[in-house]
C-alpha cells in the first residue's frame, strides 16, 4: 500500500470498501457499501426501515458474515476479534441477564472484553457515574425502565475504554433529559478522540452532534459527507408575497420564469389523528394535492412556485435582489425572504424519495 | 491474568449467578440434603436394618453385607443410581433447557459477538458452564456422603468422589442433544420436551437390547443344551450297539428307543433354531444402534463397579449357585439339573441374568464412556458448526 494511502487508512477508523451480504432466496440486504468515519468523530447512519442498517453494524461487529466485505476497522479487517477489544457496541433492543445488578452487567461485559478485574470495578464505578446510574447501579436489571437499561448498555459499551463506539439506537426510550446527558456524553467521547459511530431514527438528535453522517438506502449509501458539505448544495431563498398587492401578472411572468405545473402528493400530518374503534361512515376525505409549478429561471437557477410561496436555488444574497426588485416593481408586497438550509430530515426525505425502489421522482426543488 | 482465563472466568461467574438466581437450583439443593438424611436415619448391624432407633431383622446383615459396602450400594444405588441420575438430572434438564435459546437471543447474543472472544470458544465455555448445575449439586451430595459413609461405617472412600465426573458425564450425553435442539429450534420447551423424548428412546433402546441379550444368552444355554443332550445319546447309543453285539436281547430295543429320542430332540432343535438366529440377528442390530448412542445407564452404572459393591452381589451369586447344585443333588429340577442340560430356558432363569450381566459388566469402559463420548463430541460439533456459521 503506498504511504499516502496508508495514512489515510489509518485517520480511519472505520473503512469499507465494499460490503455485501446477500441472504436466503437471494435477497440482498447490502449492495456494496463503501462508507469511511474519520477517528475522533461522530458519524450518524440513517436510513428507513429495513434499508440495512443494523446488518451493517452487525457485520462490522462480526455478529452476521458478510457475503463480501473489504473493508476494516481501527487499521484491522473487519473479523479480526482481537480489534474488538478496542471497540465498545450497544445493540438495539439488547437484553440483559435479568440476574445481573446493573453493575454486575458492566463488569461481566467487561471481562468478556478482557478487562481485568480491579480495572473492570473501577471502570463500573466511573461509568455508573457518567451515565447517572450510580443510585440505581445495585438493582436487578429485570427491575430498570427501558431508559436506565439504555444507559447501563451505554455504560457496557465503554467499559474497556474503547477507541471505536458503535451505538444502535442509543436514545430508544430514553426520556428527553437522558438523551441530553447521552449527547454530552458523546460529545465528550468525541473530546477525548474516541470515534463514536450512531445508527439512528432520530434525526435531530444526530444533527446535533454529527459531524458526518451517510444515508443508507435499500442497501446502498444513498448520500455520506459533513452536514455542510451535504446541505450547502440544496441551499435555497424562500419568498413570500403577499396575495392582496396590486399585481395583476402571475409571479412566473414578473420573474420570467419557464415553469411547468406539478402535482404533489399532500404532505402527511404531522400527529395523524388516532383511528376510531368504530369508523364513521362519510369521513373527511383526504386533503388535495398541491399544484405546484417548477421550471428554471432566465439566469439557470432552479424554481419552485406554490401559491404565494418561491423557492429559488439561489444561495447569495446579492444574487436575490434583482427578484425581489423585480417583484416589488410589479406591485407584489414581499412579506419574507429567508435563506433556507435543508435539515437532515429533509435530505434523509430526499435520499429516501430518489431511490427508484420507493418509485417516486427526486425532488427538483430541495 | 491471561485474556482466556478472564474472559472464561467471567462466563463462569455468570453462569453461577444464573443458578443463585434459579429457585430450581436450591429446591434440588433441598431435596438432596433429605436424601443424605434419610440414607444417615438408615444403618444395619448384626441383626438386620436399623430406622433411628427401630430395629427390623433381616438375613441381609453384616453378616453379608458389610457396613461400608451396605452405605456404598445406598450412596451408588438410591443416592446416584435413582436420585442424581433421574430425578436430579430431569429437574436440571429443566434448569438448563433454556440456556442455549436465551444466549442466541436476538439482543443477548450480539453483546456476547461482538466481545473479542471467538466463536468457538465462546460457545465451548458456554456449553461448560451448563454442566456447572449438576457438577455442583452432584459435589455437593457426594461430599455430604462422604462424611455420612466415613461417620457411620468408619470408611472414608475417596472414590466415592468418582459420582461427580460420571454424573456429569451422563448429564452431558443429554445435555449435548439439548443444545443442538436449543439452537435449531430457538425454543427452552422444545428443547426440554425432545431431550427427555430421547433419553427415553436411549432407555428403550437400553431396555430392548438388555431383554435381546438375555433371551440369547438364554438360547445359548439352550443350544449348549442339546449339544450336551445329543452327545449323551450318542454315548448311550454307541453302549446300546455294544450290548447288542454281547447279544443283549433288550439292547435293540433301547437303542431304538434312544434313537427315537434324538430324533425328537433334533426335530424340536430345528423347530426353535430359527427363532434363537433371529434374536441373535436382533440383538447385533439393536447392538450397533446401541454403540452409536449414548449409554446414560452403563456409565452410571460404572460407579457401582469403581466402588467395588459388586462384590457382595458376586457372594450371593456364589450362594445362589451352591443352593442350585445342592438342589439338583436332591433330584428337585430333574435328572440333568446342572449339566446345562434344559432345552427351554426362560429369561427369568438366574443363569440366565447372571450370565447377561457378566456380559454387560464385561463390556469395557472405553466402550460405554468411549463411544458416549464420541457421540457428544459429534453432536458438540454439529451445533458448534451452526452456531458459528450462524447470523444473529
Amino acid at each position: 500500500m503506498p504511504a499516502a494511502a496508508a495514512n489515510a487508512a489509518d485517520s480511519l477508523a472505520i473503512d469499507l470498501r465494499d460490503v455485501a451480504k446477500r441472504y436466503k432466496g437471494r435477497v440482498d440486504a447490502l449492495k456494496g457499501i463503501e462508507m469511511h468515519v474519520r477517528r475522533g468523530e461522530i458519524f450518524g447512519l440513517l436510513g428507513p426501515n429495513g434499508a440495512g442498517k443494523s446488518i451493517l453494524v452487525k457485520i462490522i461487529m462480526t455478529i452476521v458474515r458478510p457475503t463480501r466485505c473489504v473493508g476494516s476497522i481501527l487499521g484491522r479487517p473487519i473479523g479480526h476479534k482481537p480489534t474488538l477489544g478496542r471497540a465498545g457496541y450497544l445493540p438495539e433492543n439488547h437484553r440483559f441477564p435479568r440476574y445481573l445488578t446493573g453493575r454486575q452487567v458492566i463488569e461481566f461485559f467487561g471481562g468478556l472484553a478482557n478487562v481485568d478485574r480491579p480495572t473492570r470495578k473501577r471502570r463500573a464505578a466511573e461509568l455508573l457515574e457518567l451515565v447517572g446510574m450510580r443510585t440505581d447501579a445495585d438493582r436487578k436489571v429485570g427491575t430498570y425502565s427501558k431508559g436506565m437499561a439504555q444507559r447501563i448498555g451505554l455504560a457496557q459499551a465503554l467499559v474497556n475504554d474503547p477507541d471505536l463506539i458503535l451505538l444502535d439506537e442509543p436514545t430508544d426510550g430514553v426520556d428527553p433529559v437522558g438523551r441530553r446527558d447521552i449527547r454530552d456524553v458523546l460529545v465528550r467521547l468525541r473530546a477525548q478522540g474516541k470515534t463514536v459511530f450512531i445508527n439512528s431514527h432520530l434525526l435531530s438528535e444526530l444533527e446535533m452532534i454529527c459531524d458526518r453522517v451517510a444515508i443508507l438506502v435499500a442497501g446502498r449509501v444513498a448520500r455520506q459527507g459533513t452536514l455542510n458539505d451535504l446541505t450547502l448544495a440544496r441551499q435555497r431563498y424562500e419568498i413570500e408575497v403577499s396575495t392582496n398587492g396590486q399585481s395583476t401578472r402571475p409571479l412566473r411572468e414578473t420573474l420570467g420564469a419557464t415553469v411547468q405545473p406539478v402535482t404533489m402528493p399532500s404532505p402527511p400530518p404531522i400527529n395523524p389523528p388516532i383511528p376510531p374503534a368504530f369508523p364513521l361512515v362519510g369521513a373527511a376525505p383526504p386533503p388535495p394535492p398541491r399544484s405546484i409549478e417548477r421550471g428554471t429561471l432566465p439566469t439557470g437557477q432552479w424554481i419552485e412556485i406554490e401559491g404565494s410561496l418561491i423557492r429559488v436555488g439561489i444561495t447569495d444574497a446579492a444574487a436575490i435582489q434583482p427578484l425581489i426588485d423585480r417583484l416589488r416593481i410589479d406591485g407584489a408586497i414581499v412579506q419574507r425572504v429567508q435563506l433556507v438550509r435543508p435539515s437532515l430530515e429533509d435530505l434523509f426525505i430526499e435520499a429516501v424519495a430518489a431511490d427508484p425502489a420507493n418509485g417516486r421522482a427526486p425532488k427538483g426543488g430541495i | 491474568m491471561t485474556p482466556i482465563l478472564t474472559q472464561t472466568g467471567a462466563l463462569f461467574l455468570d453462569a453461577y449467578r444464573d443458578l443463585n438466581a434459579k429457585k430450581m437450583f436450591w429446591i434440588v439443593l433441598v431435596i438432596s440434603c433429605l436424601v443424605v438424611a434419610s440414607f444417615a436415619v438408615v444403618g444395619i448391624n448384626a441383626r438386620g436394618f436399623t430406622i433411628l432407633w427401630f430395629e427390623i431383622q433381616s438375613v441381609f446383615n453384616t453378616g453379608v453385607i458389610p457396613k461400608p459396602t451396605f452405605y456404598k450400594i445406598m450412596f451408588s444405588t438410591l443416592g446416584v443410581g435413582w436420585w442424581l441420575n433421574w430425578f436430579a438430572i430431569i429437574l436440571a434438564l429443566v434448569s438448563t433447557a433454556g440456556i442455549m435459546p436465551d444466549f442466541i437471543a436476538g439482543g443477548a447474543v450480539d453483546l456476547y459477538l461482538s466481545k473479542p472472544i471467538s466463536r468457538l470458544r465462546l460457545f465451548l465455555t458456554k456449553y461448560l458452564t451448563g454442566l456447572l448445575f449438576v457438577t455442583l449439586q452432584v459435589a455437593l451430595f457426594t461430599t455430604a456422603c462422604f462424611f455420612l459413609i466415613g461417620a457411620r461405617a468408619g470408611s472414608w472412600d475417596l472414590r466415592v468422589f468418582l459420582a461427580v465426573p460420571v454424573v456429569a458425564l451422563v448429564f452431558s450425553y443429554l445435555f449435548c442433544v439439548c443444545t443442538l435442539i436449543g439452537l435449531l429450534t430457538r425454543s427452552t420447551v422444545a428443547a426440554l420436551l425432545l431431550t427427555i423424548l430421547f433419553w427415553l428412546m436411549i432407555f428403550g433402546v437400553h431396555s430392548s437390547e438388555s431383554l435381546l441379550l438375555m433371551s440369547k444368552t438364554a438360547g445359548r444355554i439352550e443350544t449348549q443344551a442339546y449339544e450336551n443332550q445329543f452327545s449323551y445319546l450318542d454315548k448311550e447309543e454307541a453302549m446300546y450297539k455294544e450290548r447288542i453285539a454281547q447279544a443283549d436281547p433288550k439292547a435293540q430295543a433301547q437303542l431304538d428307543a434312544t434313537r427315537k429320542r434324538r430324533r425328537e430332540l433334533e426335530d424340536k432343535k430345528k423347530a426353535s433354531d430359527p427363532t434363537r438366529r433371529n434374536i441373535a440377528t436382533a440383538h447385533r442390530a439393536l447392538y450397533a444402534v446401541k454403540t452409536i448412542l449414548p449409554k446414560t445407564a452403563e456409565t452410571s452404572a460404572l460407579l457401582a463397579r469403581w466402588l467395588n459393591v459388586a462384590e457382595t452381589a458376586a457372594d450371593e451369586e456364589k450362594l445362589d449357585e451352591r443352593d442350585r447344585r445342592r438342589a439338583a443333588r436332591n433330584g428337585a429340577n430333574g435328572w440333568f439339573s446342572g449339566f446345562r442340560d434344559r432345552t427351554e430356558v426362560r429369561m427369568d432363569d438366574s443363569e440366565v441374568i447372571r450370565e447377561s450381566e457378566d456380559i454387560i459388566n464385561a463390556r469395557p469402559v472405553s466402550w460405554v464412556m468411549g463411544t458416549s463420548i464420541a457421540f457428544e463430541a459429534v453432536i458438540l460439533a454439529l451445533s458448534a458448526w451452526i452456531f458459528c456459521r450462524r447470523d444473529y
